[in-house]
């Protein structure tokens, strides 16, 4: 045994390989770092966060290579108020400001901007933050509400009600601008 | 029909924001080792190796297709036959031949590893990168416990006893294996998890 071991890992490191963290971080690692952004007081804090909960999970259980990014979620969001416990709460409130300056940071700047994108992306900002963070996971995250609510240690019903409460706000937010793309669709 | 949809598939439309390359390579290091755990073959490596004989392969592939099944039920039933048969194919040789010399025939250079084709039977590496590997001069393995981390995962019942506390720990045992001859160094990672139960008193 103590041959063979060291021989197969010879082999393996002989092969050019790439290791898998990195195409999995490649899939998931832009929607983790939104939700982080969202649960943390600066970016500087949130990638801080998705350090810790990332490498947390990868150590436990990326040796099998694949880890459900859900586990990834919950693990920030943990981490989130472990750290929110144990800061001043002045600071927080400083930082929040900050974090506000920083919400056009949480999209891809090289998309095409335009009026109604800007309008939908305010009133996601806009949204209570305990809607916010549903809507994140699931539009996002593509988490079903079971994840959600086991994420956020909610009930079902909960999830799938912020959920709503979120989506019913912003179209009542800009209606007038929803109206476009179903006109295009109809001709 | 979902009342949202349309808004659903607008906002999907907004990417959020990649993590930076900095930010990358800094989860590189933090994960060290543990991120090597788990890796893949390359795909251009993969393509470079079918893509040898481009014209061949159109016409190759779909005869092995629709031939795979029979080919492997024949090869299973032959490596079978050959299974059962050997031990009496031995009994009728072995008289033939010197006690001695029958020895070395029946044990081949390097049956654990080389098979009767010549392949090695880890996938990417040749049967003569395979044979040089040096088996010798491998130090004794050193052994490492890396506490990863401790969970309390709160009060459980435990039938007909008093109920408990619940700890996970999760442990990395790391092997380094270490040839000075050729200065290889070999890390290997297990994870482990231990559930520690420590008793509580009702009052």
């Amino acid at each position: 045994m103590s041959l063979t071991l060291p021989k197969i890992l010879l082999s393996i490191n002989a092969m050019h390989t790439e290791p898998i963290w990195k195409s999995w971080f490649a899939r998931h690692g832009a929607k983790l770092l939104m939700f982080a952004r969202q649960q943390a007081r600066n970016s500087a804090d949130a990638e801080d966060l998705l350090q810790e909960a990332f490498v947390r999970m990868w150590r436990l259980y990326g040796h099998t290579g694949e880890v459900p990014p859900g586990l990834v979620y919950r693990a920030i969001r943990r981490l989130a108020i472990d750290w929110a416990r144990s800061l001043d709460r002045r600071v927080i409130r400083e930082d929040n400001v900050a974090a506000d300056m920083e919400k056009n940071a949480w999209f891809d700047r090289s998309m095409e901007r335009n009026e109604r994108r800007d309008a939908l992306l305010e009133a996601v900002h806009l949204l209570p933050s305990e809607q916010k963070e549903v809507l994140t996971l699931k539009i996002w995250g593509e988490q079903t509400f079971d994840e959600i609510a086991k994420t956020l240690g909610i009930s079902l019903n909960t999830a799938a009600s912020r959920y709503r409460y979120a989506m019913s706000k912003l179209k009542k937010s800009v209606p007038e601008l929803l109206s476009e793309p179903r006109g295009e669709d109809s001709k | 029909m979902n009342e949202f949809e349309e808004l659903e598939k607008e906002l999907r439309s907004f990417p959020p924001a990649k993590p930076s390359e900095a930010f990358e390579s800094r989860l590189e290091k933090a994960l060290g080792e543990s991120g090597n755990l788990a890796v893949r073959r390359l795909p251009e490596l993969e393509e470079e190796a079918t893509s040898r004989l481009p014209a061949e392969r159109g016409k190759v592939v779909p005869f092995l297709r629709a031939f795979t099944f029979p080919i492997s039920a024949v090869a299973a039933l032959v490596a079978l036959a050959l299974y059962v048969a050997y031990p009496v194919f031995q009994k009728k040789t072995t008289p033939a031949v010197s006690p001695s010399l029958a020895s070395e025939q029946s044990l081949p250079a390097k049956p654990e590893f080389v098979d009767e084709e010549g392949l090695s039977p880890l996938h990417g590496v040749s049967a003569a990168e395979f044979a040089a590997m040096s088996e010798s001069g491998w130090s004794d393995p050193q052994v490492k416990e890396i506490l990863v981390d401790v969970s309390d995962e709160g009060i459980i019942d435990r039938p007909g006893s008093s109920p408990a506390r619940q700890y996970r720990y999760r442990y990395l045992d790391e092997t380094i294996w270490r040839n000075p001859e050729t200065n290889t160094l070999m890390r290997s990672s297990v994870p482990r998890q231990e559930v520690v139960l420590i008793g509580l008193e009702l009052y």
